[in-house]
């Protein structure tokens, strides 16, 4: 059901399975889970935390290598972590002793741009991202939602094919959380670039994807793919109203929340 | 009437009542000016946490214990014999002579600029040393037996075949002080270039740096913190070493006049000595704390041991 098989494809996860150790019991944080991500597209991986998801990201980019199965990224198996792709992480992992501008500059310098140009093209993006006045200040001293812009930038800085994208806004509070995702939604209309968002909010997902994919646990799997039929450009009031946003949202509580009652009624057997 | 409303607005009362009256925007930013001087007035009022007797204390506490005692020492010479415990005033003019005669200065850069050679070759070589085996099991199961067997060593017993090899010259006792202050560089850097915060090390990854590259731009400016834990030690190390050496076979520097001066029972030059290395000791200690205030502002921003 998960097999794309239009061609479409730029990256590709086929049977991948994850086991992990947990005090010597084996865990199978990912089971046999194929996915199949579009050229352009922007796809949403949710589910309850502990459902493979991040996993799933991770190995996307060859951060984590799967025990089985394979990932084609333009239909050549991945080797090594892709410069074709970008990684945007939970936490902004941005280097305390470099400066904004530097921190952005770091993914040119592993392709051998520096000095002028990279700066050149560094600025360029914070501007894009609205940071251009605070470019030579060191990370620490921004907000957590500056801080993830920058995290942003840093990725977008080499035009990247793949964004992938790490429970990015997890950490922020609700006003920066919606102003970013809306910021997000424009970044990625500019230049369509494919990203994968995982996320644990469904608001979230709707409002930004294409296309969400439904993850359980126990073992992670991916359990459905749903569209979401939204026009954009889209506004945060205008998904909370809409009536096929609101619909799919329902739908998709339904399909995991059943989970959760499962989870429940397992954790205590005597219910 | 106006004014009545601005006032009570400004205590609080809501934008209703400036609502329903003839008040425009321009008189709500005067209600706003109003209660912007109100809190203004109120903060200033709150009572500020007096820290004058704090200061006093932490001020005037070791002074006075300090004048103490050097009082209690400097009438001590009634009964004990100054010759052998000098006192606070035949220090002082031990200081004057050492320093007018120019026997101080010279001392003094002599053992700095030795100093200053030393910490710098083992902070290079530390620092290298400890990336290297850090980054590669191989080099460090090669190096370990070595560097555990001139740990556990008293540095001290080289200094017999130091003499014998290299002579009293500059040179031995450079190479000394360098025995004496690499290692706890070289400790601090591998644990440093070892223990870098995961995310960093994905972040490498997902940039697609080079493995020299991780090193380089990853590893060792993540490992700062410990480096500069382990900078401070060796520059107080390297000093110790130094005049260890100088007082066993040298004709120079601070650890050469103390040695003459013992033989001399100069006490109250070799305590005036004492109190020039003490200051040299707080002089280093201040002198990390710049470097680290104007190079490495982060680490104390991102907490101790760079973990962001």
């Amino acid at each position: 059901m998960t097999a794309d098989v239009d061609g479409q494809a730029i990256l590709e996860a086929r049977n991948i399975t994850k086991v992990f150790e947990v005090k010597r019991t084996r865990v199978a944080a990912l089971y046999d889970v194929s996915l199949s991500v579009r050229r352009g597209e922007f796809l949403s991986l949710v589910g309850p935390s502990g459902c493979g998801k991040t996993t799933l990201l991770r190995i996307l980019d060859n951060l984590t290598t799967p025990d089985a199965g394979e990932v084609l990224f333009e239909g050549e198996p991945l080797r090594t972590s892709s410069r074709d792709m970008a990684f945007v992480f939970q936490e902004t992992a941005l280097l305390p002793w470099r400066s904004v501008c530097r921190n952005v500059e770091l993914g040119l310098e592993a392709r051998g741009i520096t000095g002028k140009e990279a700066r050149a093209a560094a600025m360029e993006v914070l501007r894009l991202v609205g940071l251009g006045s605070v470019s030579e200040q060191p990370p620490y001293t921004l907000s957590g939602g500056m801080q993830q812009r920058v995290g942003i930038a840093r990725a977008l800085v080499t035009q990247p094919k793949v964004l992938l994208m790490d429970e990015p806004f997890s950490h922020l509070d609700n006003f920066t959380r919606e102003a970013l995702q809306v910021e997000l939604q424009r970044l990625w209309s500019q230049f369509r670039m494919t990203t994968v968002f995982v996320t644990h909010d469904i608001d979230e997902a709707i409002f930004l994807s294409d296309r969400i994919a439904l993850f359980r646990s126990h073992p992670g799997r991916i359990v459905d793919i749903a569209d979401v039929p939204l026009e954009r450009p889209r506004t945060q009031s205008q998904v909370r109203a809409d009536p096929t946003a609101i619909k799919l949202r329902e739908l998709i509580v339904e399909e995991l929340g059943v989970q959760a009652a499962e989870d429940a009624a397992a954790a205590s057997p005597k219910a | 009437m106006a004014d009545e409303m601005l006032e009570l607005e400004s205590r609080g009362a809501g934008p209703l009542l400036a609502e329903g009256a003839a008040i425009g925007a321009r008189s709500a930013s005067r209600a706003r000016e109003a209660r912007e001087a109100e809190v203004a007035a109120l903060l200033r009022s709150l009572p500020g946490r007096s820290r004058t007797r704090e200061r006093w204390l932490r001020v005037l506490l070791p002074a006075g214990a300090m004048a103490l005692l050097l009082g209690a020492w400097q009438l001590s010479s009634l009964w004990l014999n100054p010759l052998l415990f000098s006192n606070p005033w035949r220090v002082a003019r031990a200081y004057r002579y050492l320093f007018d005669s120019g026997t101080l200065g010279s001392a003094l850069a002599s053992t700095m600029s030795e100093w200053a050679i030393s910490l710098a070759i083992g902070m290079v070589g530390g620092v290298l040393i400890g990336t290297v085996m850090g980054r590669f099991r191989l080099v460090e199961r090669l190096l370990n037996p070595f560097v555990n067997f001139l740990m556990a060593t008293p540095r001290v017993v080289l200094i017999p075949l130091l003499i014998v090899w290299i002579g009293v010259a500059s040179e031995g006792r450079i190479l000394f002080a360098v025995l004496t202050n690499i290692f706890v560089v070289i400790l601090n850097t591998m644990a440093g270039v070892r223990n870098v915060n995961r995310t960093y090390l994905d972040v490498a990854r997902a940039t697609g740096l080079t493995a020299w590259q991780t090193t380089r731009k990853i590893r060792v400016p993540a490992a700062v913190p410990y480096i500069l834990a382990g900078a401070r030690l060796c520059a107080s190390v390297s000093l110790v070493g130094l005049i260890i050496a100088e007082l066993e076979f040298s004709n120079v520097g601070i650890g050469y006049l103390l040695q003459l001066y013992q033989t001399e029972l100069a006490t109250d030059r070799i305590l005036a000595i004492v109190v020039v290395t003490a200051g040299i000791g707080l002089g280093i200690v201040g002198l990390f704390k710049g470097i680290e205030r104007m190079f490495f502002s982060w680490v104390r921003a991102t907490g101790t041991m760079g973990q962001a």
